[in-house]
Formats: C-alpha cells, sequence, structure tokens
C-alpha cells in the first residue's frame, strides 16, 4: 500500500503552481487539522466535479444548463465576447463595462501543444452567431492568444462581422487573469478593429 | 569574469548550463555585485536545482530591468570568428546590440522565438497555406520591431566600428556593414515594416509548407561585412579577422556609450593570438572607457600596454603583480 502521506503530496503536487515543498507543507497542514475541515476540503473537491460543468452554450463553468450569463435577457446580443477559459470571464464581468454574452474557447492555438482549431470551441462558435455584429477577440495577449485572435478575426470577418480586439493597455505577454479591473475596463472601451 | 558576466546578463558566455558554472561538488551558486555609476544598484543572482533567482537591490525584477542595471560588453575567443564564421554569431551579436540599445527589445525578440517555434511545429503537420496565416501574423509583428532594432544597433555600429578602425591606425582597408534582414525589406520605412514581411511571408506559404521550414524572417538575418566590396573572409588574414574581431567588441561599446549607458567590458582570453604591435593598436581602441577586465595566458602581451593592476591566477589563486 502506498503511504498516505506520500499519496496526498503526490496528488497536491500535480494541481498547477504547486511544487513537491508547497505540496508537503499542505499536506501537513491537512494532517493537522481537525477530521471535519479535512472532510470539508474532500467533499468540496467532489462536489466541484459531480455539480458543476461547462455551459452546453457558451462553455463557462456552471451548475445549471444554460448558465446565468446565457440566460439572461438583460444582455446585448449582438455583443459576443471570446475568451480562452471559463475563469476569464469573471474578471470581465467585474469591470462592468461589457454587457453582452461570452463564448469559452476551452483553450488558446498551440501547435507545440497539439491545440488546433479542432481542439477549441470553434465550431459552436460558429454556430451561434445569428444576431451577433461584433465579436470582441479577448484572448490573452501572449503568442497563443494573439495568434487565435487572428485566426478567428479572419473566419468572423469573412461572415461579415465586425471583429475586435481589447486595447491592451495590459502588460504584453501577460494575462487576462493577472490584470486589474480598471485597466481591463480601459481596454474594453478603447477595444479596436483588427 | 565569467561571474560578472552571469551576475550582469543571467547567463553564461562559456556554457549554456548554468549549472556548470557552481563549483565542484556544489548544489549551486549565488553571486552579488554593487554597482556604483552611473546609479547606484545591487545585483543578484543565484542558482540551484530549483532554478536561476534574479534581483535587483534585493527585490524580484522583469529580466529586461535586470538586464538595464549592468550592461557589459563581451569578447571571447568564440567572437574571434565572428565575422567569418556561422551568421548565428551575427545575429547573437545584433541582438546584444538591440538589448544593449533598449532592453524592451527582450520582449520582441523573445516572442519572436516563440511564435517561430509554433509555426515550425505547425510546418511539420500536414496543414493548409490558410492555418499560417495567424502565426504570419504575429511572426510579423514581432520580426518588425526585432529588424527594426537590429536595424539601428548596425546603423550606429557602422560609424563606431569605423572609428575604431581610424583610432588603431591598423593599416586595414575601409570596411563596409550592410544589414541583410530576412525577409528583405525597406527597414527605413517603419509603418509599413510589418505589412511588407507579413505579405513575404505569405508569398513564402507554399514552398515553407514543402520543405517545412521557415524560410523568412529575422532568424534568417546575416549582416555581411565587405573591404572594398569584397566579403572579409576573402580577402582578410587570420590576424586581420581577429583584431577586426576585438575592434568590434571595443565599437559595440562605443555605440552603448553613445546611447547613456557606460558599460563594462570583459575581454577573455584578450591577446586573441595577435602579435604584440597589432594588439597594441587594436587596444588603443579601448582607451578612456570606463570599466574593463582583460585574461590572457600569454602575460608578456600586457607589456606595454596601459594598465591599472595585473593579477597572476595560478593553482586557483589570484595574486596581485
Ligand atoms: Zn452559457
Amino acid at each position: 500500500m502506498i503511504d498516505p502521506l506520500a499519496r496526498l503530496v503526490g496528488e497536491l503536487s500535480r494541481l498547477p503552481g504547486i511544487g513537491p515543498k508547497t505540496a508537503t507543507r499542505l499536506a501537513h497542514h491537512v494532517l493537522k487539522a481537525p477530521i471535519g475541515e479535512a472532510r470539508a476540503l474532500a467533499e468540496a473537491l467532489i462536489e466541484v466535479k459531480e455539480k458543476l460543468f461547462h455551459c452546453s452554450t457558451c462553455y463557462s463553468i456552471t451548475a445549471v444548463d444554460p448558465c446565468r450569463y446565457c440566460r439572461d435577457p438583460e444582455r446585448n446580443r449582438k455583443l459576443l465576447c471570446v475568451v480562452e477559459e471559463p475563469f476569464n470571464i469573471e474578471p470581465l464581468e467585474r469591470t462592468r463595462e461589457f454587457k453582452g454574452y461570452y463564448h469559452v474557447l476551452m483553450g488558446a492555438l498551440s501547435p507545440q501543444r497539439g491545440i488546433g482549431p479542432d481542439q477549441i470551441t470553434l465550431g459552436p462558435l460558429l454556430e451561434r452567431l445569428e444576431g451577433v455584429e461584433e465579436v470582441i477577440l479577448a484572448t490573452n495577449p501572449n503568442v497563443e492568444g494573439e495568434a487565435t485572435a487572428l485566426f478567428l478575426a479572419r473566419l468572423l470577418k469573412a461572415r461579415g462581422l465586425r471583429t475586435t480586439r481589447l486595447a491592451f493597455g495590459m502588460p504584453v505577454g501577460g494575462d487576462i487573469e493577472y490584470t486589474d479591473e480598471v485597466t481591463l475596463g480601459r481596454s474594453l472601451a478603447g477595444r479596436q478593429e483588427i | 569574469m565569467e561571474a560578472i558576466y552571469v551576475l550582469a546578463t543571467t547567463r553564461s558566455f562559456r556554457t549554456a548550463q548554468l549549472a556548470d558554472c557552481r563549483r565542484h561538488g556544489k548544489d549551486g551558486f549565488w553571486l552579488t555585485g554593487e554597482i556604483a555609476a552611473p546609479r547606484r544598484a545591487s545585483l543578484q543572482l543565484s542558482w540551484s536545482r530549483g532554478g536561476r533567482k534574479r534581483g535587483v537591490n534585493g527585490k524580484a525584477t522583469s529580466l529586461a530591468e535586470h538586464l538595464a542595471v549592468l550592461p557589459v560588453v563581451v569578447w571571447t575567443a568564440a567572437d574571434a570568428d565572428l565575422w567569418t564564421g556561422a551568421p548565428a554569431l551575427r545575429r547573437r551579436q545584433m541582438d546584444r546590440g538591440a538589448l544593449g540599445l533598449r532592453t524592451s527589445a527582450l520582449e520582441s525578440i523573445s516572442r519572436y522565438r516563440q511564435a517561430l517555434g509554433q509555426k515550425r511545429q505547425l510546418l511539420q503537420q500536414r496543414v493548409s497555406k490558410e492555418r499560417l496565416v495567424a502565426w504570419n501574423g504575429v511572426l510579423a509583428a514581432a520580426a518588425a520591431t526585432v529588424i527594426a532594432a537590429r536595424a539601428d544597433y548596425v546603423q550606429r555600429l557602422r560609424v563606431t566600428l569605423a572609428a575604431a578602425l581610424e583610432t588603431s591606425g591598423l593599416n586595414l582597408p575601409p570596411i563596409d556593414l550592410e544589414y541583410r534582414p530576412s525577409p528583405s525589406v525597406d527597414t527605413q520605412d517603419s509603418s509599413q515594416l510589418v505589412g511588407a514581411i507579413e505579405e513575404e511571408m505569405a508569398r513564402a506559404g507554399t514552398q515553407e509548407l514543402r520543405r517545412r521550414l521557415v524560410l523568412l524572417g529575422p532568424h534568417r538575418d546575416d549582416l555581411v561585412v565587405q573591404w572594398q566590396g569584397r566579403p572579409l573572409r576573402k580577402v582578410a588574414s587570420a590576424g586581420e579577422r581577429k583584431a577586426l574581431g576585438m575592434l568590434t567588441a571595443a565599437a559595440h561599446g562605443q555605440v552603448l556609450k553613445g546611447s547613456g549607458s557606460s558599460p563594462i567590458y570583459l575581454l577573455d582570453d584578450a591577446d586573441a593570438e595577435l602579435a604584440k604591435p597589432t594588439l597594441k593598436a587594436v587596444w588603443r581602441a579601448f582607451d578612456g572607457i570606463s570599466q574593463l577586465f582583460a585574461s590572457s595566458n600569454r602575460p608578456e602581451v600586457w607589456e606595454g600596454l596601459n594598465l591599472d593592476r595585473r593579477w597572476l591566477l595560478s593553482d586557483g589563486k589570484l595574486s596581485p603583480r
């Protein structure tokens, strides 16, 4: 049998940003904590996997389908904002600048990681363009995100859509995830046609 | 000298692996340096199996900020072939120059490398020409900045190298530096640069897909030196080429100085196997610079040169001479 502590350290160190040192520290923290706390953590882990899934329309994370963004009738049908990951939506929401709908690509083009147009949610995106006038390409300002935006812009413009890109005053090569809401709000307001 | 270089640039001029820089039998190393002028600052760099850690004044900073603190001009035996060796040497020289002028060039250089790696991978798959377009767009944007920065550097180097040649008094014919960007575009017209590069890349698409190679872009740039219209590699003697290599280091330093930085010079194996009178002439081009460290295993070559201090390295120990 594998040593339970080694197993926990092993599982924790599979998480992004957690190295063996941090994993060991976390595991010892759990070991010292009351059983109730450890159980709550274990249950929370199971619960997100059992109760949450991707919205069948926009691919954001949700407990009900369609998600709260897709169900919201107050939003502007003509505006669609494309992001790479579900967690990119929240920072954009916080800016209160954007009142349209979202589409999560579930990644960005990266030949080196084997991610092509078929590995992102491109097909579903192309199927939900009816009534849309402008697509905001809010992929990350790194090399993969830029290439993805340029790739989508060509496809969408051929269908007569206006395509825009955030006016990144945000650090180039950075992530939407790490950009503060004021900066992000400004980049949304100052978005430019590509 | 390697320690200063590693501290200043976070890389070694001798090896690609910082692991090779640690003392025998040790797990890592730690470097720190105090810079007195033009601005007071301290630099830190450590390496262990966990990776390298940078610091400026004890705080973590971006690589570009780190590089700006202590500009260095380095010359090693490997640079002796600068003008006649592989083009990669000259591209490295141009990037050192571009970074020396503006550390922000680092951003474009690394973006270009990343996009290039992605396009190379894409060409290995059987894709349509359409699929290259987006990557060409990213590549062209980064390439335009890299090409403009290299062109700017070469223009300045042309002037300072001519001056260094003249100062040396060496009896060499006037040289001509020509930057050959890939694709071949007009570097003066900066507003059209991205579009022009992208257009050329699109034109090369079919060929690239067939050969599965990225045929255009600054990774194929070259810098050509000619003597009276003839390529240097055909007309210059080995000694002349080496002398010119060291003069280039001096000229490179003058370019950086001209843009307001005061670099520190590191010349490893600095005699370059040159005859004493030639070395003395080359040395004149280094006159009046702020700080220079040089090493040689032919101590007699230093005689007659204007030096502040000399040390002898023997059995791993430095002793003043
Ligand atoms: Zn949804």
